[in-house]
């Protein structure tokens, strides 16, 4: 799977490329496109890598566009991805996919990096009657928590595994939704993360009477 | 080094550095794929010395299966170490003069699709394309197979570069020179992958489809997010591809979701200039699914009206239900006692 259709990317160059954790970047370009919240585009940096795909992670008006990237040190883009500087060239598909906000409420479910679109959601506008529940092992990759709890306040939850001290939710995101007394059964659920993670809360929602209709998922592969 | 799994090049390069006849690896490959050696010293052909050479630096592979189920309908379920304390699954299905073995791609899956019992593994590790040719090498009916089915757990077009290699030596003449024709790969619809397969090998396609309606396959298969159904029909209908091979569409009923009028007349507006069948599966159920197979008679009763449309269709006839059928409940429940 080498870098197809060629023509459908574009060159754009990197306005910043920062690391906001020890382990996870954001890289900026201008926007070249218009994208909805919750859509992804493709990125790779040399025909030799097979391009990968990441949730946009900032507003659809803002000027810039942003992802939300872990390195893997066994990776074979996300090393080339931290190297990039101020000016270099990266190959950027057009924006695709439809995990689209919704106005109505929802609980949107995040591990990680995972994230990603739903910060673009919220700071696109679609966080009224919206709870983020957003699941780590870090402190450090609570991304974005100031902006948050500005926008969020209480319906911002963060749920943590690690053992330093914090006033978070401890224990896995899964834990948290399992010591709730009510589970709104009416509201959408999205979910954004890994398969195990994904496949897992879905299946606890359902069992708990949320209708597979009433959820969504975006899964990293 | 390992062997089984390298293409007939890779040999090649392997064993240049031994300084060993050119003529070596070549016949190295055909012992292995072709002839099903367990141990180097069956290459009877090559000489004591060089035996020796490629015995003291490589090894072939090979993992035999750890677990075996068997149904009363004959259809055999191997369970093939895979990764540390992981399994694969790999059913061997006889069915007359038709021995199909279905094999998986990686370890566990990362696509999340509702109804899969493998999904509920998560991901856990790609095979590599010994691995993959391992479950055929090791079989112990791998004489009688008549049809390889990549269907088995995983995805396989998120292992792309690993599948097509396992292709390309399944298919080779110093591999084990089966027809394209017999060998067919079902993906959920990963499009950069199925381009490569597609443009790299003349095997056969079969596309997860279950729901024509995006909004609703979403649901079921969250890759419809980023790949919908309607743009992989497009990339085949831009290739053409059903001129040079059998396309086939895989379609599990289930009651009250996807199996109305209003699908029937959808998958035929989609499939629209295809030249494909699509195969109806019954709903095998898995632990904790709010999912329910269509009945029987509705079953038939939506075969009929899509064959009314002009779509061939079929239906699948499910097999080894009595050894978990669904796709990753043996090597789940293998996993879960492990842990305990």
């Amino acid at each position: 799977m080498k870098f197809e259709n060629i023509d459908e990317y574009r060159q754009c160059r990197v306005v910043s490329n920062i690391m906001i954790s020890n382990t996870t970047a954001v890289l900026t370009i201008k926007r070249p496109f218009t994208f909805k919240a919750g859509q992804c585009i493709n990125i790779s940096v040399n025909k030799s890598i097979p391009p990968r795909i990441y949730s946009i992670s900032s507003a659809e008006k803002n000027e810039y566009v942003e992802i939300l990237y872990k390195i893997v040190k066994t990776g074979k883009l996300t090393p080339l991805l931290k190297e990039l500087n101020e000016n270099s060239l990266i190959a950027v598909s057009k924006p695709f996919g439809k995990f689209f906000a919704s106005p109505l409420p929802a609980w949107l479910i995040s591990s990680g990096t995972g994230i990603a679109p739903f910060l673009s959601m919220i700071l696109s506008g679609y966080g009224e009657n919206k709870v983020l529940i957003h699941g780590n092992g870090n402190l450090s990759d609570f991304y974005y928590s100031s902006m948050l709890e500005n926008k969020l306040g209480n319906n911002y939850i963060r749920c943590y595994t690690g053992s330093e001290k914090c006033d978070f939710i401890r224990g896995r995101v899964m834990n948290y939704l399992d010591s709730l007394e009510n589970i709104p059964i009416d509201n959408m659920y999205y979910l954004c993360g890994s398969a195990e993670m994904v496949v897992e809360i879905r299946d606890f929602l359902i069992n708990k009477g949320v209708s597979f209709q009433n959820t969504l998922a975006e899964i990293y592969f | 080094m390992i062997l089984v799994g390298m293409t007939l090049d890779e040999i090649t390069e392997a064993t240049k550095s031994f300084d060993l006849p050119r003529y070596v690896a070549r016949e190295i490959a055909l012992w292995i794929y072709r002839r099903g050696i367990t141990n180097f010293n069956e290459m009877t052909n090559i000489s004591l010395k060089t035996r020796q050479i490629i015995a003291e630096n490589f090894e072939l592979g090979l993992t035999p299966h750890s677990k075996e189920a068997v149904s009363s309908d004959g259809t055999k379920k191997y369970l093939f170490p895979a990764h540390t304390d992981k399994y694969i699954e790999t059913a061997y299905i006889p069915d007359k003069n038709r021995k199909t073995l279905c094999i998986s791609t990686q370890v566990g899956c990362k696509m999340g699709c509702l109804f899969c019992m493998t999904a509920k593994q998560g991901f856990q590790g790609q095979l590599t394309s010994g691995e993959i040719l391992n479950q055929i090498i090791s079989l112990p009916e791998k004489d009688l197979l008549t049809n390889l089915v990549y269907m088995g757990m995983g995805e396989p077009f998120d292992n792309t570069v690993e599948v097509l290699k396992s292709l390309s030596i399944l298919t080779a003449d110093y591999g084990m020179a089966i027809s394209h024709k017999k060998i067919t790969v079902s993906t959920i619809g990963i499009i950069p992958g199925m381009r490569s397969f597609i443009e790299k090998t003349q095997c056969q396609l079969a596309i997860s489809l279950h729901s024509p309606f995006d909004d609703e396959r979403v649901k079921l298969m969250p890759i419809e997010n980023i790949y919908p159904i309607k743009e992989v029909v497009q990339v085949l209908k831009d290739y053409a591809i059903e001129k040079q091979r059998r396309i086939s569409f895989e379609y599990i009923l289930f009651k009250g979701i996807n199996d109305s009028q209003l699908h029937i007349n959808e998958l035929a507006r989609l499939l629209n200039g295809l030249r494909c069948r699509i195969n109806l599966m019954r709903f095998h159920p898995i632990p904790g699914t709010s999912l329910a197979g269509t009945d029987e008679e509705s079953l038939q009763e939506f075969r009929n009206k899509l064959d009314r449309k002009g779509i061939i269709t079929t239906i699948r006839a499910s097999r080894g239900m009595d050894i978990m059928a669904a796709c990753g409940l043996l090597s789940t429940k293998e996993l879960q006692e492990n842990k305990t």
